[in-house]
């Protein structure tokens, strides 16, 4: 008999792209041994079959029973298209909140009806049209008598939609309920009441429309896999928890994006939007739409023709990944961050972190370098100053697949705009989801903690400085093994400074007005680990405003962007 | 961690080995063109379906009376309750001519949207305006809110965007070449009621010659979304006029922009030149009579972006990572290009397997 080899696939199953790894034991822990990423309808035996052989050809003796591959365990989760709902409700706030929490779950919201005064003739062709799946109908718990008026002047037309369309099922939300009578109760679901929530979270309306559609889809496709959004917030949960630190974990891919920020105690907060894909439905067939990915674009070609391409790569999303496609690719990805930063703050510009406790502050302040030492960092910078502490950003999704590191660095930067320090990872395996299938926390844990340098790869650190007046630039120092520097740090600069992955730098930065880096003070320092583009250190106002004029938004972007490409003439 | 085994996740059964197989695995296939492809036909709140479920149609039959000018009534009375959704109605039981409510015409149809709270049925009442007429042979799976799904008798070759309405016509090559160009005054009065093929791409006004020539539809390699902006905006001046204009399609198989059409369509478009074929638009495709199949070599590709877009060649053997323009490594393959003309010779090149698909 074989003895079991404890290897493993982790498989990612998306809409555009499947990534696939290998895992197994390796002195004593488990070690990422081959992982790779190749567009759907790729055969995923033949990835797994091709991991298997790149490990044997470089070390044959390291997997045990290696022609055994296929029966290898599986950690697998799966991701979908967005549902397409049309929502209803007793009035135009309740109908507001039920489209947001539609919309947090990651569902298209094809049409928004309130009542009483509602065009019944626009619902039925709304309901009726064959690209929507639900309709949802919503509430108060108990319903104000306005919107009593309402449900019962809509649940009748919904009703009858369902009647002549054999495939709607239909969610009634809170106090809707109550009307559930005229619909076939095998083709309802009761959910939670709306609330004014921007985020979902472990519990309400975003939480169950997230499960429901995983649910619904997962048996009306027959494929029994895990959902990966859900896996992946528990990932980063999982994460956060084992770092004990605030993990800011964002997946954009090609049906939806999703943003979670998981606290150490195991809390996350989530958002899943399909607008907030690479290329969002509505850009495929809305010129303003394609417009505003086009925004972000640096590369000085006809309109029309630009429109066209992010169109291509919203249909073969795979496709030119190097050259003027990269360029575009990079365009989309920061349109799409940017989405998914406005849907979490409801539009508004993020907030700086609340730093936390001193003895959170003290536990934290070794930097970010993740199985590094945990050495504290002296007081003497504190003086006169604070020490701030780097948040975690993880990055993951078909759509940092072809991006090369720096620029990946750049657009989360970019979009996820904040002052302070932060650290920029890539799950470049798409390993948080699988992971966060185990049942148990400390599985999890166990797994992650083996896999942590393995799986993570250090983008960049970034240190992102607010306050910075113009002819009034600050003081950066910066102490490495690699050598030491002294420059200005300018309003609306963004440098790029050598820090290899593993090496920790000292940075300080000193100014006469205060600066805002997590902390507001004239002297801040800080430790910094460097990663594959080194590190940023990005003095451009937050948000980033981009000039209205083409031509100059282009030298905008193109100034930041240069440096960053490796061979590309800008 | 020490190795310690993981609660085990599902196993999967064991599925034949793929290490060693043959390159083109790693290379995404094209959707080949389907045999019996479901076609959708919409149908508005009050168009009444000429067909039901198993019924067989062919191409001319009546497949629903189209209803324009449609608007919501309600009815004068309660009415009895056997009146399901959908249901078709005659206006005149339900709709008198009190004062002040809005009346239905004797030659209107109607049909039931809801029965309100109190009884009373509203109506999506409209003015009769045609029979739309089958342009797909087969059988009907099913007619609801949804619409009319047939199940098409035929191959569907599959497309990637299609503007206008389900037509069918006569198949006509307007270029010699898969990457050609359909100029305007190459189209002529010869063209009226047939499908023309385009080429790589087509603009607007060859677009609009071909509409005014009485031409049912083009079939392109890529479209710009300039043309489909043009295209909707003229649409909806002749949609404003007395008249409604004739259906009319324009079917683009491989994207946006200037695309060649691919080797494996246009050969299945060129061997039926001549014969009817049907453009349908939901989902699009040509629909062509069946016939036997290309049969390609699991190594045939084609290119689908970059300076090669649109030759094919076979893929020869992986080539690892390639370190593209801007720093983007990405797995690679070496593909041996057939030459752009018979008489070019063969070219090797390395390219990655994210710009391939395969032909078979």
């Amino acid at each position: 008999m074989t003895p079991d080899p404890l290897s493993f696939f982790t498989i990612d199953h998306g809409t555009a792209s499947t990534a696939a790894a290998l895992i197994a034991p390796v002195g004593g822990r488990f070690r990422l041994l081959a992982a790779a990423t190749a567009p759907r309808g790729i055969s995923v035996e033949a990835i797994l079959g091709d991991l298997v052989g790149r490990v044997r050809a470089t070390e044959p003796t390291l997997l045990v029973a290696a022609d055994d591959w296929p029966s290898w365990a599986r950690l697998e989760v799966a991701t979908y298209r967005p549902l397409r709902v049309v929502c209803a409700a007793g009035s135009e706030d309740r109908a507001d909140e039920l489209a947001r929490a539609c919309r947090v779950a990651g569902w298209e919201v094809a049409a928004r009806f309130a009542g009483p005064r509602v065009d019944a003739l626009s619902l039925t062709e709304a309901c009726l049209d064959r690209a929507v799946s639900v309709v949802a109908l919503a509430g108060g718990e108990p319903p104000a008598p306005d919107e009593r008026v309402g449900i019962a002047l809509l649940a009748p037309m919904v009703a009858a939609t369902l009647q002549r369309r054999p495939d709607l099922r239909v969610v009634l939300s809170g106090g809707a309920s109550g009307w559930a009578d005229p619909f076939p109760a095998e083709r309802v679901a009761h959910a939670p009441t709306t609330g004014p929530e921007l985020r979902g979270g472990s519990a309400g309306a975003a939480r169950f429309f997230l499960e429901l559609a995983a649910r619904w889809v997962s048996s009306a496709s027959g494929v029994q896999l895990p959902d990966g959004r859900q896996a992946f917030t528990v990932g980063a949960a999982s994460l956060a928890t084992l770092l004990d630190r605030a993990v800011d974990a964002v997946d954009v891919g090609h049906a939806a994006g999703l943003r979670a920020v998981a606290t150490p105690d195991g809390s996350v907060e989530w958002v899943l939007r399909a607008d907030a894909a690479l290329v969002p439905s509505q850009a495929m067939t809305d010129d303003d739409e394609a417009d505003t990915i086009l925004r972000w674009c640096a590369l000085d070609a006809e309109h029309f023709v630009l429109r066209d391409r992010i169109r291509n790569l919203g249909l073969a999303p795979w496709r030119e990944a190097a050259g003027d496609g990269a360029r575009l690719r990079l365009a989309a990805l920061r349109a799409s961050l940017v989405r998914l930063s406005s849907a979490w703050t409801g539009g508004h510009p993020e907030a700086p972190r609340e730093r936390r406790t001193a003895a959170t502050r003290r536990r934290l302040s070794s930097g970010m370098a993740l199985s590094g030492s945990r050495a504290r960092m002296g007081r003497s910078s504190a003086t006169r100053g604070a020490t701030a502490v780097p948040d975690l950003v993880v990055a993951s999704g078909g759509a940092f697949a072809a991006v090369p590191a720096p620029i990946a660095a750049l657009a989360l930067l970019d979009a996820l705009r904040r002052p302070g320090a932060r650290t920029l990872l890539w799950d470049h395996a798409r390993l948080l989801g699988p992971m966060g299938t185990l049942g148990e926390e400390s599985d999890r844990r166990r797994l992650m903690a083996d896999l942590l340098d393995d799986a993570f790869v250090p983008l960049a650190s970034a240190l992102v400085a607010g306050g910075l007046h113009h002819g009034r630039p600050a003081t950066l120092r910066v102490t490495s093994p690699v050598g030491s520097s002294e420059s200005s740090l300018a309003a609306g600069s963004l440098r790029t400074m050598d820090l290899p992955p593993g090496v920790t730098a000292r940075v300080e930065i000193e100014a006469r007005d205060p600066v805002m880096v997590g902390v507001r003070a004239r002297h801040v320092a800080m430790d910094l680990t460097g990663g594959l583009a080194g590190m940023l250190v990005d003095g451009r106002e937050t948000p980033l405003r981009l000039h209205e004029r083409a031509d100059r938004r282009r030298a905008q972007l193109d100034g930041w962007e240069r440096g960053l490409w490796a061979g590309l003439e800008p | 961690m020490t190795g310690e085994a993981l609660p085990a996740p599902p196993r999967a059964a064991a599925p034949a080995s793929a290490a060693g197989s043959a390159p083109a695995l790693f290379v995404s296939g094209r959707t080949p063109a389907g045999g019996s492809p479901l076609c959708w036909f919409k149908l508005g709140p009050a168009d009444r379906p000429s067909v039901g479920v198993g019924d067989v149609v062919s191409v001319g039959d009546a497949l629903f009376e189209r209803t324009r000018d449609v608007h919501l009534l309600e009815s004068s009375r309660v009415s009895r309750g056997d009146l399901t959704p959908g249901a078709a109605v005659d206006p005149a039981d339900h709709l008198d001519s009190a004062a002040g409510r809005p009346r239905a015409r004797l030659s209107d149809r109607a049909s039931v949207l809801f029965r309100g709270t109190e009884g009373r049925l509203r109506l999506a009442v409209g003015r009769a305006a045609d029979h739309a007429l089958s342009v797909v042979s087969g059988v009907v799976e099913s007619v609801d809110g949804r619409g009319i799904a047939i199940r098409a008798e035929g191959d569907g070759l599959p497309g990637a965007i299609c503007w206008g309405r389900s037509v069918r016509g006569r198949l006509m090559l307007g270029v010699s070449t898969p990457d050609g160009d359909l100029r305007a005054s190459a189209i002529d009065v010869a063209a009226a009621g047939s499908i023309v093929v385009a080429g790589a791409r087509v603009d607007i006004e060859a677009i609009t010659r071909a509409r005014a020539l009485g031409v049912r539809g083009v079939i392109c390699g890529g479209l710009m979304s300039k043309v489909l902006r043009q295209l909707e905006a003229s649409d909806a001046r002749q949609r404003a006029s007395l008249h409604p204009p004739p259906p009319f399609a324009v079917l683009a198989l491989d994207g946006y922009g200037l695309r060649p059409i691919p080797g494996p369509a246009w050969d299945a478009l060129s061997a039926a030149a001549g014969k009817e074929v049907t453009i349908v638009a939901d989902p699009p495709l040509v629909l062509l009579a069946a016939g036997p199949k290309r049969r390609a070599s699991g190594d045939l590709v084609r290119v689908t972006a970059g300076r090669h877009l649109g030759r094919e060649g076979r893929l020869l053997d992986l080539r690892g990572q390639l370190r593209g323009v801007g720093g983007v490594y990405l797995p690679a393959g070496l593909v041996s290009l057939d030459g752009r003309t018979p008489s070019d010779p063969v070219e090797r090149q390395t390219i990655a397997l994210a710009d391939l698909e395969r032909l078979d």
